[in-house]
């Protein structure tokens, strides 16, 4: 009798623990779908969208910015245009290191305020190396400091990305106009791109972006500078909302010093053209063969 | 054979309009526009208008066919007593036109409006003028596609002060805060704290 009456004790615990423990294991997809609306759960990939879904994916983000943030936005999603190929190049001859370029990326991208993020890191250097090791990125006084030389460095756009190519779900890939882009409806957050990539230009969302609602640029792209989600990765699009409209991009127009040439590489009149024939170019890491379409170059 | 006859006339038509369509896209390109600073070939007098705008004061104001002062190599303390000449050698005369103030004056002795400044800088600066009609100096705004608006360029004193030319040391803007890269110089606290990003040094 006693017997029976401890076996059922057991059971009963057993059962309720079970249920605790099932619980607590789901707890984080709870916390995880929150954010999550069943359509954005079901979407598919953004190349496997047909037109009618993509207008559909635009105005249901839109809709969950007003909801979510009190933002008015407009989400585009531009095409690469034909006969474009996107290159840009940087003089590190007058680049005197103020950053306003990530200040401009900071604002056009709808960056996380907190972590004052921004797709361009600027490097200060000492003169006559090139040692991203015993280089500062957080340098805080008056520049051009003496001795010290500035390299802005941000996405690549390789055409051979180590990034697009350790990407385990197909988030990212290489657009036609060379820009590398991301999904960010798509991607899982893994970070092998992050890993992946030479010159550290991707970044990870840790937190759920916050920007005040009145500084949120609401001129968005779908692959570029919409709100990005927590736990995915983001990085440098060439401000493909901007570019794709025959624009620059917003670093390029922030730059005091007149050191960003952006244009077409198919373009045979075009300043970047002129810059590759005939100033000093090189590549950052060449020796990894990403061939990236940014390019580095001197005044003599 | 009528109808074989329509087919090749719809499709002489329909090149004709794919031709037209494209045609405009490439021979109408906006214009490339040259930003000049507001007080381009004046004096700044101090003063601010009612919307703030600087007030600039002509230099044939006091240097006028009929103006008496002097165009010496020092500045005159009491109206622009800041140009200080930090140019190389180079005096008033070098670039201002000694007989007429509200232009300047190449080498050979021809005058130019102050807005064709490059000219005259690049008498001395070729390499960079050279990129500067490339589109590879001086940086600008707008479109890098001429065919959808106009790319809107800086002018040489649109960046430099031309009596003093060196590009001033300026404060940068903040940097990221970031996990990698808390801001550890200066004491500047970061995401994490000061503490924590000195140990990371």
């Amino acid at each position: 009798m006693s017997d029976v009456t401890r076996r059922t004790a057991i059971a009963g615990i057993g059962a309720t623990l079970g249920v605790a423990a099932f619980a607590k294991v789901m707890e984080p997809v709870r916390e995880f779908t929150k954010d999550l609306s069943l359509d954005q759960f079901l979407q598919r990939h953004y190349r496997e969208l047909s037109p009618e879904d993509i207008q559909g994916v635009l105005r249901r983000i839109e809709e969950d910015t007003l909801r979510e943030r009190g933002a008015r936005v407009q989400v585009a999603d531009d095409k690469p245009i034909p006969g474009v190929q996107f290159g840009y190049a940087l003089n590190l001859s007058v680049c005197n290191g103020c950053r306003k370029c990530a200040e401009a990326c900071h604002e056009e991208n709808n960056h996380d305020r907190a972590t004052n993020q921004s797709y361009i890191r600027v490097f200060e250097m000492e003169q006559g190396s090139l040692d991203f090791e015993h280089a500062s990125a957080t340098y805080d006084h008056a520049v051009p400091a003496p001795g010290k030389y500035y390299m802005p460095v941000q996405c690549q756009q390789c055409d051979d990305a180590p990034c697009v190519s350790v990407c385990p779900v197909e988030a990212t890939w290489k657009e036609e106009d060379g820009v590398v882009v991301v999904d960010y409806d798509w991607c899982i957050g893994c970070r092998y791109c992050e890993a992946a990539c030479p010159y550290h230009a991707r970044r990870f969302n840790w937190t759920k972006p916050e920007i005040p609602a009145e500084e949120i640029n609401p001129d968005q792209g779908y692959l570029s500078n919409r709100v990005r989600p927590q736990g995915v990765v983001e990085k440098c699009h060439f401000c493909l909302h901007r570019t794709r409209r025959g624009k620059l991009p917003a670093c390029a127009e922030a730059c005091p010093t007149g050191a960003r040439v952006f244009g077409n590489l198919l373009d045979p009149e075009s300043p970047i053209r002129w810059v590759l024939a005939n100033k000093r170019v090189f590549v950052l890491k060449e020796e990894l063969g990403t061939r990236p379409r940014f390019f580095y170059f001197f005044d003599s | 054979m009528p109808s074989q006859t329509w087919v090749v006339v719809g499709f002489l038509l329909l090149v004709g309009l794919a031709a037209q369509s494209v045609e405009p896209a490439s021979s109408e390109l906006h214009p490339v526009e040259i930003r000049n600073p507001p007080l381009l070939g004046k004096v700044d007098s101090g003063l601010r208008d009612a919307s703030g705008v600087a007030i600039g004061i002509e230099c044939a104001t006091c240097h006028g066919p009929s103006g008496s002062a002097a165009l010496a190599s020092e500045g005159d303390e009491s109206i622009h007593g800041e140009i200080a000449l930090a140019h190389g050698a180079l005096a008033c005369a070098s670039c201002h036109d000694p007989t007429d103030r509200t232009r300047l004056r190449l080498a050979d002795g021809q005058a130019i409006p102050f807005a064709e400044v490059m000219t005259l800088c690049g008498q001395c600066h070729g390499p960079v003028l050279r990129s500067f009609e490339h589109g590879a100096h001086g940086g600008g705004r707008g479109h890098w596609d001429r065919s959808r608006g106009p790319f809107v360029r800086n002018n040489c004193v649109a960046c430099h002060d031309a009596h003093q030319p060196a590009y001033p040391l300026v404060s940068p803007a903040p940097g990221p805060n970031d996990r990698f890269q808390p801001a550890a110089q200066n004491g500047a606290p970061g995401r994490h704290g000061a503490e924590e990003a000195s140990e990371h040094e």
